[in-house]
């Protein structure tokens, strides 16, 4: 079959075709991006930040990072790793994630909330690329209109975009990264190129990243933007279970009106003299009265 | 005012409170005081700097970005979108329970509108970029002989084969099956259009006998005609068959205690017991009429004369 688990070139034409000489003259994008995450993540964002480093071949691991260090720390991390970039995944309570991009030494630094989350190993997405091949990155229109979407762009190239000549990159393209603004929020997808008139097919993963907070510095710094939309999906949550709460009370306030409105006078269609030959109905002074009359 | 306990750490503001309430700004009841709507940071002009800072000057091969409008819908993608957007108004239809809003114009909500949407964009810089590779003399595709490691493993790839072949057959199972069941519901159509027709004819056919007997009509033809055309004559082996079964088995009337004994059976005693004589001559004596004697033949040759 095509793939194997280490890299094998097949052809010895291939090799030859590029000197070895040549190669470190010409890697001159030389970014490094340490990819790693905070403690108390879900498997499932974890398999993301996995998948991403596949796609990525001038990716650097970090173990988990403990919760209690603040993130400052990350910079010097980063000057210890040899990295100008940092891409940081922070779960909260298992459910939700947050992701840190930031520029290292001077940043900017930005940080996201992400949903909708689909990993690289669902069954759905049919497409497949070559490890460590350079993406072409697709951005929508809206990254050229306002400030703090140029700046993102610019800081996903940089992340995201794998360096020319790179050692563990592939010399060919066989996919493409989408960014989309869509509803205030930037989606990503990774589709395969299946043939050069534009056929594709999506590989995976897929994710949508909500801004937050852009710093000036790497993480820290002054505020340079803020998202005024953005709801915590914590306060979100929440909001929906009490307007849940609040629905139930005014509904059973309302039934109780409603109920008490609508109460019919009469129940049942009696005949007052139904019970007259009874011992103890009310309706025994009125067969006296009849009587004496 | 001064005498209660939380005026003492409004104090500083107490003089400004009275003012206000003299001008009327201030209603009696329970005043709150009101957050400042909260302000949320947006500095252009520190942006742009940052940008500038640390943007990069690199030639575009280095970085491959690229800024595109989608691609125009291909036809089949559209016909695609309408036939999607068909099979969700039959689901809402079908389903009351489902939310009864068309999502069908906003792309947040439609998923199938949205992934086209990120299709055709990854299209737009898939065209745009791959001439200016052959510009720059670049090779793009991947030679048959060159294998290097995959993003998805073999196993996984196979995984998704099997799930797609899975998925297919489904399908045609679930085609054959509704073709079938149209086919059966064609041929009860059918079978009720027939019957209708045939009760039709009988119900002519009897009004016109009345007719005759009425003696508005003579034309007995119509009986020949009609049953050349309605009855079926049954095969003659089949016929044959049901006379052998019917002899057998019996056909029409009481089946219940016929083979229980009666008054007759009981009294009949058959052969046993009667006179040797007699009894070689019984069956025949039942079925033929014996032939008279000599001197009767006689008698009745000369009545006869």
């Amino acid at each position: 079959m095509k793939k194997t688990k280490r890299k094998i070139v097949a052809d010895d034409a291939v090799v030859s075709e590029e000197p070895p000489a040549k190669k470190p003259t010409k890697w001159t994008n030389r970014q490094r991006v340490l990819v790693f995450c905070s403690r108390g993540m879900n498997y499932r964002y974890r398999h993301l930040m996995e998948d991403l480093k596949t796609l990525m071949p001038h990716h650097r691991a970090e173990p988990k990072m403990e919760r209690s260090k603040t993130l400052t720390v990350v910079n010097d991390m980063c000057e210890i790793k040899n990295c100008s970039k940092a891409l940081m995944f922070e779960g909260r309570r298992k459910r939700d994630l947050y992701v840190w991009m930031s520029n290292v030494p001077n940043g900017p630094s930005v940080k996201f909330a992400v949903d909708n989350i689909h990993t690289m190993a669902e069954l759905k997405l049919t497409g497949n690329c070559l490890r460590g091949s350079r993406p072409l990155l697709s951005f929508d229109i809206s990254f050229s209109q306002s400030p703090h979407y140029m700046l993102l762009k610019e800081l996903f190239v940089q992340i995201f975009g794998v360096p020319n000549k790179h050692p563990k990159s592939q010399p060919f393209f066989d996919h493409v990264y989408t960014f989309t603004i869509l509803d205030d929020r930037i989606w990503f997808r990774n589709f395969q190129i299946l043939s050069e008139d534009g056929a594709l097919s999506e590989i995976g993963p897929r994710f949508v990243l909500n801004p937050v907070k852009i710093f000036g510095g790497s993480f820290g710094g002054p505020a340079l933007w803020e998202n005024p939309k953005y709801v915590s999906p914590s306060k979100y949550r929440r909001q929906i279970r009490l307007a849940a709460k609040k629905d139930k009370y005014v509904d059973k306030k309302h039934q109780k009106l409603y109920a008490e409105a609508t109460k019919p006078e009469i129940t049942y269609k009696l005949n007052p003299l139904d019970d007259i030959f009874k011992k103890n109905s009310e309706t025994k002074p009125l067969l006296k009265r009849i009587k004496s009359t | 005012m001064s005498d209660t306990s939380d005026s003492e750490s409004l104090s500083g503001s107490d003089a400004e409170l009275q003012e206000a309430f003299s001008k009327g700004l201030l209603k009696p009841g329970l005043n709150v005081i009101d957050d400042a709507p909260k302000v949320f940071v947006n500095d252009t002009q520190g942006l742009q700097d940052k940008l500038s800072e640390f943007k990069l000057k690199l030639p575009w091969i280095e970085v491959l970005d690229s800024i595109n409008k989608p691609a125009p819908l291909a036809p089949e993608l559209a016909a695609k979108i309408l036939e999607q957007e068909e099979k969700q108004e039959n689901l809402r239809k079908n389903n009351k329970k489902l939310p009864q809003i068309s999502v069908e114009d906003d792309p947040v909500l439609n998923d199938f509108k949205r992934e086209t949407m990120f299709y055709r964009q990854a299209q737009a810089t898939v065209l745009s970029s791959i001439p200016k590779f052959k510009e720059l003399n670049i090779p793009t595709k991947r030679p048959e002989d060159y294998f290097a490691e995959m993003a998805k493993s073999d196993e996984h790839m196979q995984k998704i084969r099997q799930n797609l072949m899975r998925k297919q057959v489904g399908q045609e199972r679930s085609e054959k099956v509704k073709q079938l069941r149209a086919q059966r519901k064609e041929g009860k159509a059918l079978q009720i259009q027939t019957k209708l027709k045939r009760q039709q004819e009988k119900k002519q056919m009897l009004d016109q006998v009345k007719k005759v007997r009425k003696g508005v009509g003579k034309d007995l033809e119509f009986l020949n005609n009609s049953k050349q055309k309605g009855k079926n004559v049954p095969n003659k082996k089949g016929q044959e068959n049901r006379k052998w079964r019917d002899q057998k088995f019996g056909f029409g009337g009481k089946k219940r205690n016929s083979k229980s004994n009666t008054k007759e059976s009981s009294a009949d005693l058959g052969d046993y017991g009667k006179a040797g004589k007699n009894r070689n001559n019984m069956k025949g004596s039942k079925g033929k009429t014996q032939r008279p004697g000599k001197n009767r033949r006689n008698k009745i040759r000369n009545r006869r004369k």
